[in-house]
Parts: C-alpha cells; sequence; structure tokens
C-alpha cells in the first residue's frame, strides 16, 4: 500500500466520481434526444461506470497472481 | 430491491425473450410503401372472430410496424388490465392472432416487477420501496465521503479479508453508478403512480374536455374510425396516431372517438396528444397536449425501461443491473456482519488489520 498517509479533501475524493456522474447523465439524456448516432454516444458514455469497476477489480486482482 | 433487480434484467429483453419463446403469426411480407389497411376494416374482422366484444383501444404498434393491436373486452364496466390483445396485420387487415400473454415468462416477471400480483397496492409497496432506495443511495454518497478519505478512488484491496474487499465493490460499484441507480430507481418510482396519474388526467383534462357532452345520451350511430383519424391526422400534419381510445373507454367519453397522435422525434415520439373525433358528426371538438404530470409520467417510463437506444443500450442497462446486484448484495453482507458484531465495519477493518486471525479468511 501507499506509505505516505493519505487525507484527501472533499474535492480530490468526489472528483473522479462526478465525471462518472456526468457522462452517466449524459448517456441517459442522449438516446432520449437523438437517433442513430446518439443511440451509439448514449451507450458509451453509460458503459464507463462499468467498465471503471470492472478495471478497478480486475487490476489488483492481476497484480496479486503477478506477485505470486 | 433484490426481487426488483432480478425480476428487472428480463425485462430489459422482453420482446427478444417473447419472439424466442412464443411462435406468432406472421404479417404479410409487403414492398416498401404499402398502404396501411383500413381501421374499419380490421375492427371488423376481429369483431367476427370474438363475436360480443367491444373494442377498447385500437394501437399502432411501436415496436412493429407491420401489425395493429386491437384491445378487446366482453364490455366497458370491466378491468380494462383484463382487455385481451388481438393483433391484425397493418397492410391486409387480416387476423392475426390473440395470443394469451398471461402465462408467459415475461408476464410473470412483470407482475412481480410492477405490484408482486396485488394490484395497487403493491404497486405503492413498490414505489416506497423504491423511495427508500433513493434515499439509501443518496445516503451512500454521503458516507461515501468519510469512507474514502485515506484511500484512492478505484482502491479494491485484495489481499484483505472479505468485509474489507466487499466494501471496497460496495463503494466503488455504488459511486459508479449513483445516477443510473437514482435514475432508474426515481423513474420506476414515478411509474409506480401511473395509475393515480391516468385517474387524475381522466377527472380533470379529459372531464373538461368533454364538458358540454356529460349529459348528452349514448351516441344514436357512429361515423367511420378511418375518417375520425383522417380528421385528425389533417389537423396534426406533423404527428403520428399512436392509439385510438373508442367511446366508453376508461381513455374517452361515451361520444367520442380519442384518437392519441404522438410526435416524430425521438424525444416528442414519447409525448401524446389526444384529440376528440364526436362520433355522430364526425367533427374533432377538442385536442390539447396532455398536462405536465403525464408527460412526466411518459418520459420516465424509456428512462426506466431502458428500451431507448437499441440493443447496445438494452446491454449496457443488462450491465448496469448485475452491477446494482453486486452493490445490494454487499451492502446487505456488510450490515448484518456490522450488526452481529455491533460495531462499525470501520472498527472491524482496523481490527482486522492488526489481529493475523482475521486476515484474508476466506
Amino acid at each position: 500500500m501507499t506509505s505516505k498517509p493519505l487525507r484527501q479533501s472533499l474535492g480530490q475524493i468526489f472528483a473522479v466520481p462526478a465525471l462518472v456522474a456526468l457522462a452517466s447523465a449524459l448517456g441517459l439524456a442522449g438516446a432520449l434526444v437523438g437517433d442513430g448516432i446518439w443511440d451509439w454516444l448514449s451507450s458509451i458514455c453509460l458503459a464507463i461506470p462499468p467498465v471503471i469497476f470492472g478495471v478497478c477489480v480486475v487490476r489488483r486482482k492481476a497484480a496479486r497472481i503477478g506477485k505470486k | 430491491m433484490l426481487l426488483l433487480c432480478v425480476t428487472g434484467l428480463p425485462l430489459v429483453f422482453h420482446d427478444e425473450i417473447d419472439d424466442l419463446l412464443h411462435e406468432q403469426v406472421k404479417p404479410a411480407a409487403v414492398p416498401e410503401g404499402t398502404p396501411q389497411a383500413s381501421i374499419d376494416q380490421a375492427i371488423a374482422n376481429v369483431l367476427a372472430r370474438h363475436p360480443g366484444n367491444v373494442v377498447h383501444f385500437f394501437v399502432w404498434a411501436r415496436n412493429d410496424p407491420n401489425a395493429f393491436l386491437l384491445s378487446i373486452n366482453r364490455s366497458f364496466d370491466v378491468d380494462p388490465s383484463t382487455n385481451r390483445f388481438v393483433r391484425v396485420d397493418a397492410h391486409t387487415a387480416a387476423y392475426l392472432d390473440a395470443p394469451d400473454v398471461t402465462g408467459r415468462f415475461t408476464y410473470i416477471m412483470l407482475k412481480l416487477h410492477t405490484d408482486m400480483f396485488a394490484g395497487l397496492p403493491g404497486k405503492l409497496f413498490l414505489g416506497l420501496m423504491g423511495i427508500l432506495f433513493c434515499i439509501a443511495v443518496i445516503s451512500g454518497i454521503v458516507v461515501y465521503a468519510p469512507s474514502m478519505r485515506k484511500l484512492k478512488f478505484g482502491t479494491y484491496r485484495q489481499d484483505r479479508p472479505r468485509i474489507v474487499r466487499w466494501l471496497d465493490v460496495h463503494n466503488l460499484a455504488g459511486i459508479v453508478l449513483v445516477i443510473w441507480m437514482l435514475v432508474v430507481g426515481f423513474t420506476g418510482v414515478i411509474n409506480t403512480w401511473a395509475d393515480l396519474v391516468v385517474k387524475i388526467w381522466q377527472f380533470g383534462q379529459l372531464a373538461e374536455m368533454t364538458a358540454q357532452y356529460k349529459d348528452k345520451p349514448p351516441p344514436a350511430s357512429y361515423t367511420s374510425v378511418d375518417a375520425a383519424v383522417e380528421a385528425v391526422r389533417r389537423a396534426e400534419p406533423d404527428m403520428k396516431p399512436a392509439f385510438v381510445a373508442f367511446p366508453g373507454s376508461i381513455f374517452s367519453s361515451k361520444n367520442h372517438y380519442a384518437v392519441f397522435m404522438r410526435g416524430d422525434s425521438p424525444l416528442t415520439s414519447r409525448l401524446l396528444k389526444p384529440a376528440l373525433i364526436d362520433v355522430e358528426t364526425g367533427q374533432l371538438t377538442d385536442r390539447r397536449a396532455l398536462p405536465w404530470y403525464v408527460a412526466t409520467l411518459l418520459l420516465s417510463q424509456p428512462l426506466h425501461f431502458g428500451d431507448y437506444g437499441g440493443m447496445p443500450l438494452k446491454i449496457v442497462w443488462t450491465v448496469l443491473d448485475v452491477i446494482t446486484i453486486a452493490v445490494l448484495g454487499t451492502g446487505l453482507y456488510l450490515w448484518r456482519r456490522r450488526r452481529r458484531a455491533r460495531v462499525s465495519v470501520e472498527r472491524m477493518i482496523a481490527v482486522s488489520s492488526q489481529d493475523p486471525r482475521f486476515a484474508r479468511s476466506t
């Protein structure tokens, strides 16, 4: 783990979640206002949260297997 | 909430599942641009096959331009949720089939998802659960801050005991899905109020629109439905008909065909505008956009169903739903562990990092 003690401000804690929230909101609204390309953009925006979740969990698992 | 997430999962793909599990009579293949069949003819064909029935609604199916749907029942005094759907070929007016949907897998899932087979009380109960879910999500945001003060975003402590790993999964999945969970949760709550919203519209705007007909006797003769729809099309050239409510049904008066029009852009196609046609004279008597509370309900439906962006969006919707199940599952586990130990999760984590017995117990 990190050696230096970490102490984040509210801004630091919520910086990434806020961006993810913005992407999800755009994704939810996008497909409602347009068709075709909008549907794809929406799906991509809404796919960001699951991808981040998957990457964070899988990366740690892979790192652990690598250490063994 | 777990029940709602699990039953909601197959409902995202209900069209595809129905196609896979149930044979349907296919409408005739016709070249593009073939004009649509006469509505009056379609109604006559249906009533010939189902004598003694009345037509409540005539629907242009959104997901199948080759078929008309007719909602029929024994009379107008029955609960319209028991209506039967009949499919008619949209180009030849030929009778297709009247599938009994009540035994279907998707129907059972839908009932469990919307009212648990308990009617309006069931719906309102699930709506209350939805409100509690939204509150839980918001409280999750609040406790996310102190929990993450010493951790970087996306931390997953793989080497620690299950309680720490699951806390990390819960925090990470919860915070990245927060907007989606709130939107789907809250639009679901709005959907549970649908019956009430429709009642308010019926006794409000619809009653106003038909006020001058209140004391009139039932009509002596009926003009053509095709002509009625044509009259409304002329009045609203930029809109398409969505459905017709027949005189006596819950969306009309005794003396009107109510033709509900929808817009032709992705957004306006979700909104409806009823136009009333006097069934004796065929004259258009009134048309008004639906009030904001019905518009809100109509717009909240796609946001809850996830059916408004084609197949890619449906797949993303499914993934998001599965992760939500994980958030609920880990949340339940963390809550039970804390109750059993009567100490906070933070405290248990602090203890587990000092006590070697707790280190990676699973």
